[in-house]
């Protein structure tokens, strides 16, 4: 993709020169040294934590939903929260892999494959909760329509619930076949480079007998963009119908038009904290300072700025709705959102995500992994309140005061919830060590703008693209029209 | 070798649009001395059609510049253009708020209020105490402070960005870029609360007993995707003599017709996701602005917005081929206009009749007169300049677009 | 087309030589076997005369049978086999089958398309075939339908930076 005309103005998006080979070799070396010490402490830790949510889960089929926190009045609170929390930090992943190739962000090709791979777990990680809140999840099948001998019983297409099993396993689904049909070149990379043994016999079998041929190529590069085009509504329609889950139910705080594009947009909010935090450690412990730069980073900050500003945008519309409609119940349910026995929460979730992002107005910020490190931790905590403050506050007033009760989650509850971290990153440390994490093929592709005549340093004139031989003369309108439109000089000092 | 001056002919459209301009709101004038009411409905709709349409480009300038877009460089020119006349609304407000009365139920906290196509049925006291809630923010003065907020943003947001863009035409100074990229960011949240709010004020409280929060999205969903349309007829036109169309590519068109593409989906994203959470939730205070809409003599016209407006231009544009073709996507695009007329009226002509979808000829005399003056509005503000932002440090970029 | 060809094989060691060498060949006649590149490379199904792939169509036309039998199902489950008063809602709530469609829609297209995909590229798990040395790394190898004794070709590719030039048979 190199042959095309750019701007001398343009940053290079791999910060350091580098061959074809040797990035291959880099992003090719994690997985075959021998696993690091923070590596082992990392995973160690990780594997303690997941067991920790295996015995809490284990404990609780096997004594019963009792032992949750749950209560008649208050019928979701710990269990949904998590599920949308996960599933939205799962949302960052698809976007980065599929809108921002549809847009040709070509920043992106550091971070999807990871991002990707971090979707998968967090969806993993959030079916988990609806699966062990049904009590008897030996029975999950019982969610699909399947002919029966109960009559045929059918499932109710009318519920949101229904919706929400289709939406989360096609999502599954499908970013598992975009993620690995991504890895497919890549995987025969990783075949080629293994001397043999069993691992050249995984790889082989992996790589489904990748060639490199162009006429493949073609073919991948169409079938990856419907892939993408499919995946950019799916992501949409996911949230959408968690959203729904909520809004279509008559209860006040839950019930209000604007739930659907308010969720994809914290979705992707806390999605891309989330990617964010993971990218941040994963460059430094891998070395990969070059590959996911500052720059990455500083882009994903924008986009956290204006999703956060989405969010607090609808927050604002919700709580101006609530008293315009002056359904007393509206009003009552968002005053005591803020001033309520959770108003805590609230103030947490606000703090977290309509005050904070607004740091990375700040260049210094931006630019500092640390700061942006931080606040990526605290846009992540201010997500999940925001879910705890929007089912739970909700829920605990009930229409008939007789029923009003308070939520406070067990350990159990905790400890389930701490373990999905456990899974989480488990998944996530291994695929760092038995997977190529960036994808060599599109890195390479872009390196193209690091090496030579690319680079802004070596630029002499605005208008190299013309020198390269194979550029289409058609493409472009040359001579340049006027002496005023070839007026565009090489500056280096400009920020734009 | 193609040569771009100063842009210089138009005067002919200039001056046609601004006579149909003239003749409309004339004829519009007379309209509303003899039936004012439904005039009044009438130049509602055709003020939010045209005035979306210029504030969505505003909008999508301020949004190419803070995403750093290069490709669109070739088309800026022609949205900052659209984005500039909406001082034209300005003035054209004034009617509607002179008018309020004829439309807006809440004025004066409902009690004269007399629903149209009805003898005499004026709100309950039911009602008429939910409206006295709302007086704090559905009164005339408030209504006159919010439109001098709006449009003191979008003139000035157009303004800056427009004059800056200019100035680079001449001096091609650098730094104008860097402004105009960092003005556009802090830009965008005054932008969405603006639109959200001019949405609620003129749409959704013509109906003052329902809400929906997601209405101001919708407006300004409708409203965008007729932007893009407007850009694309508009490019696809620019072929004369200093005008920007020769230079414009195939790669360019493509991305148009994918954006085409993508907010038709969007509009109808936006609009289903409001229409089925009342439509299940089904709460009686919510109920009814649907009820009205899909049951009776509406439906067919509600039907038809789903697939005509929706499921006929979705499918269309998903073909490849059709998205290379510039006329092609131009007549796609005066469809999908014709479809966000459809939609205002939709959204509109219930709360002034119920009973079924009528035809006042107001509509079409407003209509062109609303849209005479603006499009002459922008013809006059596009002449004397260039018709691309000539200095643009990204603009050999852009002309040199290929797809990716 | 026969199972085995021999071809004319030449390696490159850039994007832009193997395009321009590409281009070269195709101009003076000779027919493009393949081109085995590390990555998909901008303009190559141009210089190799490739058609548009039709797999467009596969995936429109598996989302159209994925829609279809979404509202199928819900329509015979829910009015046809055991109609249902759940909430007084109607047997047939369209505007709630929506989206289970969508997603089954979107389903059936992901999946038959890549399905076709495989298929047509003759790749699956267990597949024989094996790249070119270095193809995967960093070598970019450009199939010749034409003879190591053909000295115009040879020239012809080393004018546009082949590095190395061998004969080779090829499954075709």
């Amino acid at each position: 993709m190199s042959n095309q005309h750019t701007s001398t103005l343009r940053v290079p998006l791999v910060s350091e020169e580098r061959t074809l080979g040797q990035l291959t070799e880099e992003i090719c070396a994690p997985m075959e040294r021998k696993p690091s010490r923070m590596w082992w402490v990392a995973f160690a830790l990780a594997v303690v934590t997941l067991a920790v949510g295996v015995g809490m889960v284990t404990y609780e089929v096997s004594t019963g939903i009792g032992v949750w926190g749950l209560n008649k009045t208050i019928g979701w609170a710990f269990d949904i929260t998590n599920f949308v929390f996960w599933v939205g930090i799962g949302h960052a992943g698809t976007l980065i892999s599929a809108i921002l190739f549809l847009f040709r962000q070509k920043w992106r090709t550091s971070i999807n494959r990871a991002a990707e791979a971090m979707t998968l777990f967090a969806v993993m990680c959030a079916a988990i909760f609806p699966v062990i809140h049904m009590g008897r999840p030996w029975n999950a099948f019982w969610v699909l329509p399947y002919p029966n001998d109960r009559g045929s019983l059918w499932v109710n297409f009318r519920s949101p619930l229904l919706w929400d099993v289709f939406a989360i396993s096609t999502y599954f689904t499908i970013s598992a076949v975009f993620w690995y049909f991504g890895l497919i070149p890549d995987l025969a990379t990783v075949r080629d480079r293994v001397k043999g043994g069993l691992k050249k016999a995984v790889f082989k079998v992996l790589s489904f007998g990748w060639t490199g041929s162009s006429r493949t190529w073609h073919r991948y590069e169409t079938v990856y963009l419907l892939l993408a085009g499919l995946a950019t509504p799916l992501v949409l329609s996911v949230h959408t119908i968690v959203s729904f889950d909520f809004a279509t139910s008559v209860i006040p705080g839950w019930h209000t038009t604007i739930f659907p594009p308010y969720f994809v947009a914290g979705a992707v909010f806390s999605g891309f904290a989330m990617v964010l935090t993971l990218m941040i450690i994963t460059r430094v412990v891998l070395g990969f300072e070059h590959l996911i730069t500052i720059r990455h980073l500083e882009n994903m900050t924008k986009v956290i700025i204006v999703t956060g500003g989405i969010v607090s945008l609808a927050y604002g519309t919700e709580f101006f709705i609530a008293w315009y409609s002056g359904n007393p119940y509206e009003k009552f349910t968002f005053m005591n959102r803020a001033f309520g026995p959770y108003a805590w929460a609230y103030w947490t979730m606000v703090t977290c995500n309509v005050v904070s992002p607004h740091l990375f107005w700040f260049k210094k910020v931006r630019t500092s992994p640390a700061a942006i490190f931080v606040l990526s931790l605290v846009i992540n905590v201010g997500m999940w309140f925001e879910r705890f403050v929007i089912i739970v506050t909700s829920l605990h007033r009930d229409f008939l005061p007789s029923s009003w009760s308070m939520y406070t989650p067990t350990v159990v509850e905790v400890g389930t919830f701490v373990g999905t971290f456990g899974l989480f990153f488990t998944l996530f440390l291994l695929f760092t060590r038995v997977l190529p994490i960036i994808s060599i093929g599109e890195v390479k592709s872009v390196a193209a703008f690091a090496r030579g005549s690319h680079a802004p340093g070596h630029a002499s004139h605005p208008a190299h693209g013309s020198e390269t031989p194979h550029e289409h003369p058609a493409e472009a309108p040359e001579p340049l029209p006027t002496p005023a439109l070839a007026a565009a000089v090489v500056r280096k000092d400009m920020p734009v | 070798m193609i040569a771009v001056d100063r842009f210089n002919g138009g005067s002919k459209t200039m001056t046609l649009a601004g006579a149909v301009g003239i003749v409309g709101l004339v004829l519009t004038a007379v309209g509303f001395f003899t039936a004012p009411q439904p005039t009044m409905f009438s130049y509602l709709f055709g003020f939010t059609y045209w005035l979306g349409i210029s504030v969505a480009a505003i909008i999508m300038v301020a949004i190419f510049h803070t995403a750093k877009a290069k490709w669109i460089t070739i088309l800026r020119r022609t949205m900052e253009t659209m984005g500039s006349s909406v001082f034209v609304f300005a003035l054209l407000v004034i009617p509607l708020l002179l008018g309020a009365k004829y439309i807006f139920p809440w004025v004066n906290h409902g009690t004269d209020w007399v629903f149209p196509g009805t003898d005499g049925v004026k709100f309950t006291e039911v009602e008429l105490h939910h409206l006295h809630h709302k007086s704090p923010y559905l009164n005339l003065p408030f209504l006159y402070v919010r439109q001098a907020i709006y449009f003191a943003v979008w003139i000035f947001v157009s303004w800056r960005l427009r004059t800056w863009s200019m100035e680079q035409d001449t001096t091609g100074a650098l730094e104008l870029t860097v402004k105009q990229r960092r003005f556009s960011p802090g830009s965008l949240p005054f932008l969405a609360l603006t639109i959200t709010f001019a949405g609620f004020d003129w749409l959704m409280t013509l109906t003052p007993l329902w809400q929906s929060t997601i209405f101001g999205v919708y407006y300004f969903a409708g409203s965008f995707l007729a932007a893009f349309c407007v850009l694309t007829i508009a490019t696809v036109n620019a072929q004369g003599k200093d005008e920007y169309g020769t230079l414009v590519t195939t790669a360019h068109y493509h991305n148009l017709g994918k954006l085409l593409l993508a907010f038709t989906a969007f509009w109808a994203y936006i609009a289903f996701s409001q229409f089925l959470l009342i439509w299940v939730a089904n709460i009686p205070e919510e109920a009814g602005w649907f009820k009205l809409r899909i049951e009776g003599a509406w439906k067919p016209l509600s039907i038809s917005l789903f697939v005509m407006g929706f499921a006929v231009p979705f499918f269309t544009l998903l073909s490849r081929n059709l998205k290379l073709k510039p006329r092609l996507l131009a007549v796609v695009a005066v469809y999908l206009l014709i479809m966000h007329a459809v939609d205002l009226y939709w959204l509109i002509w219930p709360a002034y009749s119920p009973q079924g979808p009528s035809f006042h000829w107001t509509l079409i005399t407003s209509f062109i007169g609303v849209g005479g003056l603006a499009v002459a509005a922008a013809m006059w503000q596009a002449r004397g300049r260039y018709t691309l932002p000539v200095k643009d440090p990204y603009i050999s970029e852009s002309l040199r677009y290929v797809q990716p | 087309m026969s199972p085995s060809q021999s071809v004319l094989l030449s390696y490159f060691d850039s994007e832009e030589h193997v395009l321009d060498a590409t281009r070269a060949v195709r101009e003076a006649g000779y027919a493009v076997h393949d081109v085995y590149t590390p990555y998909a490379i901008h303009g190559m199904d141009e210089a190799m005369g490739l058609k548009p792939s039709r797999l467009t169509w596969v995936c429109f036309g598996a989302g159209v049978l994925g829609a279809t039998s979404a509202l199928s199902l819900q329509y015979y489950t829910s009015v046809v086999s055991w109609p249902l008063n759940v909430g007084g809602k109607p047997f047939n709530s369209f505007p709630a089958f929506i989206p289970v469609a969508f997603e089954l829609t979107v389903l059936f297209a992901g999946l038959f398309t890549v399905a076709a995909f495989l298929l047509r590229s003759k790749s699956f798990p267990g597949s024989k075939r094996e790249a070119l040395p270095r193809v995967t790394d960093d070598r970019f190898v450009l199939a010749l339908r034409a003879d190591e004794s053909d000295a115009k070709v040879k020239a012809l590719l080393a004018r546009h930076g082949a590095l190395e030039v061998e004969q080779m048979e090829v499954a075709s």
